[in-house]
């Protein structure tokens, strides 16, 4: 069977297994403690970072997906969409895998909760459940109406 | 390199020399260049050189400056020479001694890491890092460019444009310097040509039909810009016919934009707005330059996308202006840095008026409470005042307002910040260095943010937001009279009227005293020491000048002003001079509707009395106290009217039956013949019942024909269109003045100001024969 595979970057947003394609995925950033915050920002939005003179918004996916306060917030994912960034802050990160385009499902079901807005779709990686988040959902969530 | 081999050293410049020109466009090669363009050629060559590793022979450098010289002609061919950048030689040299450093740096780091030196690579690692964010912020200010290089290309196009249309207009440019950044500066070129066409085409009228309106022949095309409010403005001005609004209305109406209904809710600023309408033409015909119905609309659509807001205000028979203020985005503004709860904002200077500092234990006694709000006592100014950490929503103390300190124990520092009429203070921890800062916008999840206007990077790459002060005003709800004036024109017609802004002072130890605001220049609370006495002249030291001091008991009946302890020295302009009145406290500054008794307390030096905040205060006539005391100055001044300018008769319409008995009062003193007047309609009756009248003074506020209505009719009336009418009002707002003058009136002045009256009055009669 032909078909094409996709690069994910598979991490952990406390429990949830998730993914982004790597073709939205700029860079990783290890280091959280420059993230600066901004007062008045939305509790989700952890601060601003200083991306090489671009001033980039730093979300905590964690309290995006209303997670809980407590966790960690260990690793930065710098998303790229059109041209925009958006820094992605996660618990950790677990793996980069090719994985073929037959093998995700759209999800019928919203799991934990989550908008569907930022889901679009899941697979299977060493028998867990991996979302694979929506950057455009993300990126653009102000769109959706999320942004106050 | 180049001692050896003189001829491969010249060829290897000679590839330099491409390398660079291929990128920098191939016309320039050929043409000298002026002294700031930067002759990249040259310096180079020594920069390569230091850069260049010690190591690297000679056979190595050839290959490495050969390969890309292929590369980017070849991309060159492809875009184009519209990638060209003019860069100030300063900052090259700038940016190459930064490079050189950078090297330095590098090999620093390279030895050390080599040696296992931890102290060496500290250092390099701090010398890497700062000299990287220099270097960054060089880079990012290549990019800004003088707005002039578009204009200049403005001066062709309108010539060309004036042989093809056969007009006659000149082209003004003001304010080249101010610098943009590149992609804005490459993006506002078409829709500025644009505009600029379209001005040339529908608005400025060729020169036999300019005269004929009694304009100059040349019509005048004026091209601005500047810095307002952390934005810059490019102002497009022209004083052709402006835009009509029937035929915008009727065409918009044609083409399906609006319906009748719309048309008639409609302001006419929204109707002559509807040219931005996509599909709009006014051209009857399509022409070379304009009426393709493709325009206005692309122009507005183009400067939203830059982030601009385009702004167009029409006067009929006067002129167009266009006002589009692009967003400071990117645009390099001087700032001040403070910090708030240990962390650092910055704030833009050109809405920064002062700062100012209140010790803890002078709280109580410069900061009162209204509500639940502060206000400041500023130069005699009452200004409201925000805790930064109020807006920040930062966890702290609330105000403490049992305390007389409000619960401050540390010194506040206060940012007395403007924007437009908005005047207000915010309280900040610290203020700190101020640097001039690059913006940067907040992504789109901080946009909704309205208190930042984006965020800047400092010289150690901390991140430091940037305070929107109109954004943090409207959070606050802090708004001003003024404000609301300008919003709605309907407002600016009901307020206009007898709204009186008062200054109330003490004279002496009972009474009180009100003076008209807009008479006062400043006011100066200093020790009575300050006032010397020559001979019977009390005179103060103003700016370095000595200036005559007047009391009000000096020429009224009142109690008598005791020159001791504190006083206040109230400055105000009259003759053409600076004079001081003396007064012993000031109370209070309102701006209220009163209604004056003109008759049981009037004498020289004062006007009338009224009840303000329930008590008796007198209101002040300073010109009349000057009258007073110094009769041969009026005389000197020529503000006397001669012999033959007596038989002039005057109609004031007002109805204050004080304005009117003031008014009249004081040109019937000094030789005017008067006739009255309560309303426009009035007005009207006596004008074209007799006509020996020179020169009308009107309020504008009236019942039954206010003064606009009033000065259309006579402009209208063929009799009387000639007729010089001059609007007296209480408040001088610019927006009300500029709608009195495009109504008709040919002067705006404020009520009270006896000399700017008088003045006026002569100049208008001057060398008219009483009829």
């Amino acid at each position: 069977m032909s078909s094409t595979t996709r690069n994910f970057i598979i991490f952990r947003v406390n429990d949830l297994y998730c993914a982004l394609d790597c073709i939205h995925v700029q860079e990783i950033i290890r280091d959280t403690r420059n993230v600066k915050p901004i007062c008045r920002s939305e509790n989700y939005i952890t601060g601003v970072i200083n991306l090489r003179g671009e001033i980039v918004s730093v979300l905590s996916l964690r309290r995006f997906f209303s997670m809980g306060l407590q966790g960690e917030d260990n690793a930065i994912i710098v998303v790229n969409f059109d041209g925009e960034h958006l820094g992605l802050q996660i618990s950790d990160i677990l793996d980069v895998i090719e994985h073929n385009e037959d093998k995700i499902e759209t999800c019928p079901t919203v799991p934990n909760g989550l908008n569907s807005e930022y889901i679009s779709g899941v697979f299977d990686w060493q028998g867990e459940l991996v979302t694979i988040l929506s950057v455009k959902g993300i990126v653009s969530l102000e769109e959706a109406g999320v942004g106050a | 390199m180049t001692e050896k081999d003189p001829q491969k050293a010249k060829e290897g410049i000679a590839n330099h020399q491409s390398v660079q020109i291929a990128g920098d466009g191939v016309e320039k090669m050929s043409e000298p260049k002026s002294q700031e363009l930067v002759s990249v050629p040259a310096k180079a060559t020594p920069s390569t050189k230091t850069a260049e590793p010690a190591k690297a022979t000679q056979s190595e450098v050839k290959p490495k400056a050969n390969t890309p010289v292929k590369k980017t002609a070849a991309k060159s061919k492809k875009s184009g020479s519209s990638e060209n950048l003019r860069v100030n030689i300063s900052l090259l040299e700038n940016l190459m001694s930064l490079a050189g450093e950078l090297v330095l740096a590098r090999n620093q780091l390279l030895q050390a890491s080599e040696e296992e030196e931890l102290v060496m690579m500290k250092q390099a690692s701090q010398q890497i890092n700062m000299v990287t964010s220099q270097l960054q912020e060089a880079i990012m200010k290549t990019r800004m460019q003088p707005v002039g290089s578009v204009f200049n290309k403005f001066h062709r196009i309108v010539r060309d444009l004036c042989g093809e249309l056969g007009k006659d207009i000149e082209l003004v440019t003001e304010g080249e310097n101010v610098e943009m950044d590149k992609t804005i500066i490459e993006s506002i070129g078409d829709p500025l040509t644009h505009i600029i066409r379209n001005s040339m085409d529908h608005g400025l009228e060729p020169p036999d039909e300019r005269i004929a309106a009694g304009k100059n022949g040349k019509g005048t095309l004026s091209i601005k810009a500047y810095h307002e409010a952390g934005k810059v403005i490019i102002q497009i001005d022209d004083d052709g016919r402006g835009v009509n609004v029937k035929k915008v209305s009727e065409k918009a109406f044609e083409a399906g934009l609006v319906t009748e209904q719309m048309l008639e809710k409609m302001t006419e600023k929204e109707i002559v707005n509807l040219i931005f309408m996509p599909g709009f033409s006014t051209a009857d015909e399509v022409t070379e330059i304009s009426g393709r119905g493709v325009g206005m609309d692309v122009v507005l659509t183009n400067l939203k996308a830059l982030g601009g807001i385009v702004d167009l205000t029409s006067r009929s028979g006067q002129g167009t202006s266009i006002k589009i203020s692009l967003p400071l985005t990117l645009a390099i503004m001087p700032s001040l840095l403070v910090s708030l709860n240990e962390r650092t904002y910055a704030v833009p200077q050109v809405n920064l008026l002062q700062i100012v500092r209140v010790q803890a234990e002078e709280v109580s006694e410069k900061i009162q409470h209204v509500g639940d709000s502060l206000v400041l006592r500023f130069m005699d100014e009452l200004i409201k005042v925000v805790r930064g950490v109020d807006f920040l929503k930062e966890d702290t103390e609330p105000l403490n307002f049992d305390n007389p300190n409000y619960g401050f124990v540390n010194p506040l520092h206060i940012l007395i910040v403007a924007a437009g009429e908005l005047k207000y203070g915010i309280v900040v921890d610290q203020t700190l260095d101020s640097p001039e800062i690059v913006v940067k916008p907040f992504g789109r999840h901080l946009k909704p943010l309205k208190i930042y206007a984006g965020a800047t990077i400092l010289g150690n790459g901390d991140i430091a937001p940037i305070f929107d002060i109109v954004g943090i005003a409207s959070e606050m709800n802090i708004s001003q009279i003024d404000q609301h004036r300008s919003e709605s024109e309907e407002d600016v017609d009901k307020n206009a009227g007898e709204l009186q802004k008062l200054l109330i002072v003490k004279s002496g130890e009972v009474d009180r005293l009100a003076i008209p605001l807009n008479n006062i220049i400043r006011i100066e609370r200093v020790p009575a020491e300050k006032v010397r006495n020559v001979g019977s002249q009390m005179t103060y030291e103003f700016m370095g000048k000595s200036i005559a001091l007047f009391k009000v008991d000096e020429v009224a009946d009142i109690d008598e002003a005791k020159v001791e302890g504190q006083c206040s020295i109230i400055i105000f302009e009259a003759l053409n001079r600076h004079l001081g009145l003396f007064v012993n406290e000031v109370v209070d500054s309102v701006e209220i509707v009163v209604e004056f008794d003109e008759t049981t307390h009037k004498q020289p030096g004062i006007f009338g009395s009224a009840y303000i905040n329930d008590q008796l205060t007198l209101l002040v006539d300073l010109f009349g106290i000057v009258e007073a005391k110094k009769p041969h100055w009026i005389q000197k001044s020529g503000i006397t009217v001669s012999e033959n300018d007596k038989d002039h008769l005057i109609l004031v319409v007002d109805d204050s039956k004080f304005f009117v008995k003031q008014i009249s009062g004081f040109l019937e003193d000094v030789g005017y013949k008067t006739v009255t007047a309560m309303d426009g309609e009035q007005g009207l009756e006596v004008l074209r019942s007799r006509d020996d009248i020179s020169l009308v003074l009107s309020d504008i506020e009236m019942p039954v024909m206010d003064g606009w209505e009033f000065v259309k009719a006579i402009r209208s009336d063929a009799n009387l269109k000639d007729m010089p009418v001059i609007a007296v009002t209480s408040v001088a707002g610019d927006h009300a003045r500029e709608k009195g003058m495009s109504l008709g009136m040919n002067e705006y002045l404020v009520k009270l100001d006896k000399e700017e009256i008088l003045h006026t009055l002569k100049r208008y009669l001057y060398d008219k024969v009483p009829v």
